[in-house]
């Protein structure tokens, strides 16, 4: 697939983005180190109560990412290497100080009521999703073979965006606690109110990443500059409107019933930039499998539903015989292609493996 | 099997290799570095670079230019509460008393290394309580050594509100921290009556606070 045959190394001496990292690195673990150590002091039950929720809660988003990424395309250590990066680093070492600078600026220079009403809006939207993209551009330093698709920067964005969601998450937490005196069940109702917006930085971060990938090109994905610049510019203009739903509407009462239909869109345009994404994977894993079809050792419905959409596939199981029986082949064949594609086409064991089990499972 | 090696998996001339023991190939060395990273740890030192020094030090070198004149008074939690701010002060954070802003449940304000904060929400404890509390904050927010309260002790407003202060003498700088608790009585519907705190902090360094005392002294005292 599209990372096929590799793997991140972590420790790359002559690559000058692994010693960006560690610069990176450094300062922005021990700023949120600092931070959660003050917090976890003074509020000690919402900042454990947010941790926790919001570690189970982004748990749901990772195994639908996995989903997704159906063919192991981006590797297990790339992501933990993304999330690590992209929660601990960028959120409170890049984009809080840039956040708190500029709103600063803004309230000396167009006052306060300006900054109150338009300072988040105008600051975090180009501040935060900038810099959930460092992630990606990290990865492309570091694993360039893994990034070789808009669809690696739409799950790499996604993983690094939803990072950033989460530390964001318990940063509101523990702050709307501080806010009330410490008294946690102000900062539990934050917590419930912030788990029911999470269609924001992940898909936001998502469709950025893939976005870089069509500005910049790569080896297996031509530049399309105006796709990926309005892919990008989209997540920074919804972001804005998002933060802008009270100055927008002139302070409505109706503007907290916005964050629903906006959160339909967010994910619409996730969905939009799967779907135009996924087809290179999908058009990859057929590649793949065309020698497998050739030697009857799957047929050719069988590739095509295991390359095809979720619909495709549920048509193909639906006029199987043994419906059960069908699905753990398609998944076999998954495994064979994900197999494959880390042996760089060469017959390995696993390779062999994965084939033998699509001759058990058929039984 | 064999299988032929799509662009899935070859055509990588123009990426680094990621496997191996980390060879670079000669036309790509740069004083023993990859040429081909170079565009993405630039990117990353720029971003950061910008995002985490450049910024912060602009904004240290605006002045803040929102004096308060005589006559302001600052509003807290939609007029909830209120008090006389020290002319000549700049307000930074908070809601001037006549305006259209929306409310706000903190204000900030500044003379040169001193910084004055309020904040209030609701609060069902002593003020006693609440003072521990802003204490409390004030040491690990800012590791104030070996926290030495000098004193405590009561303090009542202008119009009569009795409250609790504290000092505390830090190496570099000084805190007066003060906490006020009031009751208020439901409205028509009824129910319980809510404790609403409001907490002040000033501080800076020790003779910067001292030079200020009647200002501050007359802010917190004018809470109302």
């Amino acid at each position: 697939m599209n990372g096929g045959g590799t793997q991140l190394r972590l420790f790359q001496p002559r690559n000058l983005a692994f010693w960006a990292a560690l610069l990176l690195l450094i300062p922005g673990l021990t700023v949120t180190y600092t931070r959660f150590r003050d917090a976890s002091e003074l509020y000690t039950e919402a900042f454990v109560d947010g941790v926790v929720w919001f570690s189970i809660y982004a748990l749901a988003f990772v195994w639908l990412f996995n989903r997704l990424d159906r063919f192991s395309s981006i590797p297990a250590r790339v992501k933990v290497a993304v999330v690590f990066v992209g929660g601990l680093v960028v959120t409170n070492g890049i984009a809080a100080p840039n956040n708190n600078a500029f709103r600063s600026i803004l309230a000396k220079t167009g006052g306060i009521e300006f900054a109150n009403e338009w300072g988040a809006g105008l600051t975090a939207p180009w501040s935060e999703e900038i810099a959930k993209l460092l992630p990606v551009v990290l990865m492309i330093g570091l694993a360039p073979r893994v990034m070789r698709s808009a669809f690696s920067g739409l799950i790499v964005g996604a993983f690094s965006g939803l990072a950033f969601q989460v530390l964001e998450d318990v940063a509101y937490t523990y702050q709307m606690t501080a806010q009330a005196f410490g008294q946690t069940d102000v900062g539990i109702n934050t917590l419930i109110l912030r788990s029911f917006l999470g269609l924001t930085h992940w898909p936001w971060a998502a469709v950025a990443g893939a976005g870089l990938i069509y500005l910049i090109g790569r080896p297996a994905e031509p530049p399309r500059r105006i796709l990926g610049g309005a892919m990008i510019l989209s997540s920074i203009l919804l972001h804005g409107i998002w933060d802008s739903t009270g100055v927008l509407t002139g302070g409505a009462s109706y503007a907290q019933l916005l964050y629903l239909p906006l959160s339909i869109i967010n994910l619409a345009i996730f969905v939009w930039a799967y779907r135009m994404t996924v087809a290179k994977e999908r058009g990859w894993a057929r590649a793949l499998l065309a020698p497998e079809v050739e030697q009857n050792l799957i047929s050719a419905a069988e590739a095509e539903a295991a390359v095809g959409s979720r619909r495709q596939r549920r048509r193909h199981l639906r006029a199987a015989g043994h419906r059960r029986r069908a699905r753990h082949v398609l998944e076999s064949i998954d495994d064979l292609v994900t197999a494959i594609s880390r042996a760089g086409g060469a017959d390995t064991s696993e390779v062999r493996q994965a084939r033998s089990e699509i001759v058990r499972l058929r039984g | 099997m064999t299988h032929p090696r799509p662009d899935i998996v070859d055509d990588q001339s123009s990426v680094p290799s990621v496997r191996g023991d980390d060879v670079v190939p000669p036309d790509q060395r740069i004083a023993g570095f990859d040429r081909r990273t170079v565009w993405p740890a630039a990117v990353l030192v720029i971003v950061w670079a910008v995002w985490a020094h450049l910024m912060p030090w602009i904004d240290d070198r605006i002045a803040v230019d929102n004096p308060i004149v005589a006559g302001d008074v600052i509003e807290l939690g939609g007029g909830t509460f209120a008090f006389d701010p020290a002319v000549g002060w700049e307000l930074v954070d908070g809601v001037l008393a006549g305006g259209d802003q929306r409310s706000s449940l903190t204000a900030t304000l500044v003379s040169g290394a001193v910084t004055y904060k309020v904040r209030t929400a609701t609060w069902n404890g002593t003020d006693d309580e609440l003072l521990d509390h802003t204490l409390d904050v004030e040491t690990v927010d800012d590791r104030l050594l070996a926290r030495s309260e000098r004193e405590r002790g009561e303090v009542t407003s202008t119009n009569g509100a009795r409250g609790k202060v504290a000092f505390i003498e830090g190496h570099e700088r000084t805190v007066i921290a003060v906490s006020y608790v009031f009751s208020v009585s439901p409205g028509e519907e009824g129910g319980e009556a809510v404790g609403l705190g409001v907490a002040i902090t000033v501080s800076g360094p020790s003779p910067d606070v001292e030079d200020r005392v009647e200002d501050i002294n007359s802010m917190i005292r004018s809470i109302r």
